[in-house]
């Protein structure tokens, strides 16, 4: 995150410009407010730490220049001033400012008050990457109508229900749930990179093909893990990353691209590995017809322990019925009744495309 | 007329507070104060010259700007000096405001004085 501090003062903008940089940021100072927003205009900054009383334009005719203009993503603005007390912090706030500090800072204050401005712009960025990529994704997935929208509701199902679970409490809380919730219908985002051929393959996949089509995992897991590092603090991109890379692994470890076993599968993985073979199973393909919930259930329970997580498959059982709700909810049939499906192909060996026995 | 609390403390300047903020750098501290130092006593004529010519709002603006460094480098008692001198500007009293220019002037000395003997001295830094 790029900061601009506006500060007239070459004191305080020394201070300030050494202390931003030591914690990492980059940064760009302007003297004024209308310096501050001409940089604004041109320069990518989503925070700035402008003093109130400057010459030319002061900090909340700036504030009030920002808010009046649409930038094309939201500038976080933090009045740093020498200006104390409640009516001040009002007019700040009213005219646009998202927080306030006195001068002089406190360090610890002031880095805590920027986390908070970072978490606010990362929510804005995040919203968008995950939309834009969840269309991507939505455009080459080959399976039609809500599986997008079933795949992500099964997950917040046995997310929510984990995190009552002893052994999970630690590792899921709400925050889990609604980034699971959103990353989630990026599991396969990978198929961008597999060939139509294969992708849209009218039939049952030679084991060549099978072959491409399972590159999809690493595709997905690679471009987020890119992503992940270009970005390191992005927590949901570490998420989305492994459910990618990792929700074809199975319990036994004989899953792929890694063929990993046991916890050392992701979580968030193990839970869109359930989620995905009961959508898969319960809904119409062209290689096979809908199952019922029953033969769905049984399928599942078979796995147990060897393609899923024994615990997954627990909570599945726990919350059946909040599954069978969302199939008949959001279910093709009924909602995409005057669309005709497109054609997904058969994977290998009598299995379906998500790795469950199918036929 | 001052509004320094017993809890801006006796001495000049806190350099911990300064250092604080410096992420503790110290070499780095030095030259802020070396900065402080150029540009306090530039400042201080210029609000004598702005305060000559009854130039109220460039004598605030100046005041504030000064009141702002003074804080930064842990200058509480100037500081306080400072924000008097601030609202003296703003209500427009030309008598107080030159009395309270000379309590700031005695203040800023005590706080070269106690710069220098850290090894500091002013240096030509162009202002911003």
């Amino acid at each position: 995150v790029r900061i601009l501090i506006v500060e007239d003062d070459p004191v305080c903008a020394e201070i300030l410009e050494h202390f931003l940089t030591e914690l990492g940021y980059q940064t760009a100072l302007a003297t004024n407010g209308r310096e501050a927003f001409d940089l604004l205009r041109r320069g990518d900054y989503r925070i700035v730490i402008s003093d109130w009383e400057m010459p030319e334009m002061s900090g909340i005719d700036l504030c009030r220049r920002i808010r009046q203009r649409t930038f094309s993503e939201y500038v976080y603005v933090i009045l740093l001033t020498l200006r104390g007390g409640r009516e001040n912090l009002i007019a700040g706030l009213n005219a646009g400012a998202d927080d306030f500090l006195t001068k002089p800072f406190q360090p610890d204050e002031l880095r805590t008050r920027l986390r908070t401005a970072e978490r606010i712009v990362n929510l804005e960025s995040r919203d968008l990457i995950i939309f834009s990529l969840a269309k991507l994704a939505e455009s080459r997935d080959p399976e039609t109508g809500a599986h997008l929208e079933r795949i992500r509701e099964y997950c917040r199902i046995l997310g929510e229900y984990l995190a009552t679970q002893p052994g999970f409490r630690d590792q899921i809380d709400a925050d889990y749930v609604r980034t699971l919730y959103q990353t989630s219908p990026l599991h396969d985002i990978g198929k961008v990179g597999i060939p139509d051929d294969v992708l849209l393959k009218p039939g049952k996949l030679t084991y060549e093909e099978f072959e491409v089509m399972k590159q999809h995992a690493r595709i997905g897991g690679e471009t987020l893990d890119a992503a992940l590092h270009a970005h390191p603090r992005a927590e949901y991109l570490r998420l989305a990353r492994d459910i990618a890379w990792c929700h074809h692994e199975r319990y036994d470890g004989k899953g792929y691209p890694h063929g990993l076993a046991g916890e050392e599968i992701p979580l968030c993985a193990r839970i869109v590995a359930v989620a995905d073979v009961y959508d898969a199973l319960t809904t119409k393909r062209v290689y096979k017809p809908a199952f019922s919930h029953d033969v769905a259930r049984s399928i599942i329970i078979e796995g147990r322990g060897t393609q899923f997580d024994p615990a997954l498959v627990d909570a599945f059982l726990a919350r059946e019925n909040e599954f069978i709700e969302v199939q008949q909810a959001l279910n093709d049939e009924l909602m995409f009744a005057d669309e005709q499906l497109p054609i997904p192909g058969v994977g290998e060996q009598g299995s379906c495309r998500n790795g469950a026995a199918c036929d | 007329m001052t509004t320094v609390t017993e809890e801006q403390g006796t001495r000049p300047f806190d350099l911990e507070e300064l250092l604080a903020r410096c992420v503790g750098n110290m070499r780095f501290a030095h030259r802020v104060l070396r900065r402080f130092m150029s540009c306090f006593e530039e400042d201080l004529q210029r609000v004598e010259s702005h305060l000559q010519a009854n130039n109220w709002e460039e004598t605030f603006r100046v005041v504030h700007t000064m009141r702002g460094s003074a804080a930064n480098i842990g200058a509480r008692r100037l500081e306080g000096y400072l924000a008097s001198l601030e609202r003296l500007a703003i209500a427009r009293e030309p008598a107080e405001a030159s009395s309270q220019l000379m309590i700031v002037r005695e203040e800023w000395g005590r706080v070269a004085e106690s710069i220098s003997q850290l090894g500091v001295a002013g240096e030509n830094v162009p202002r911003a």
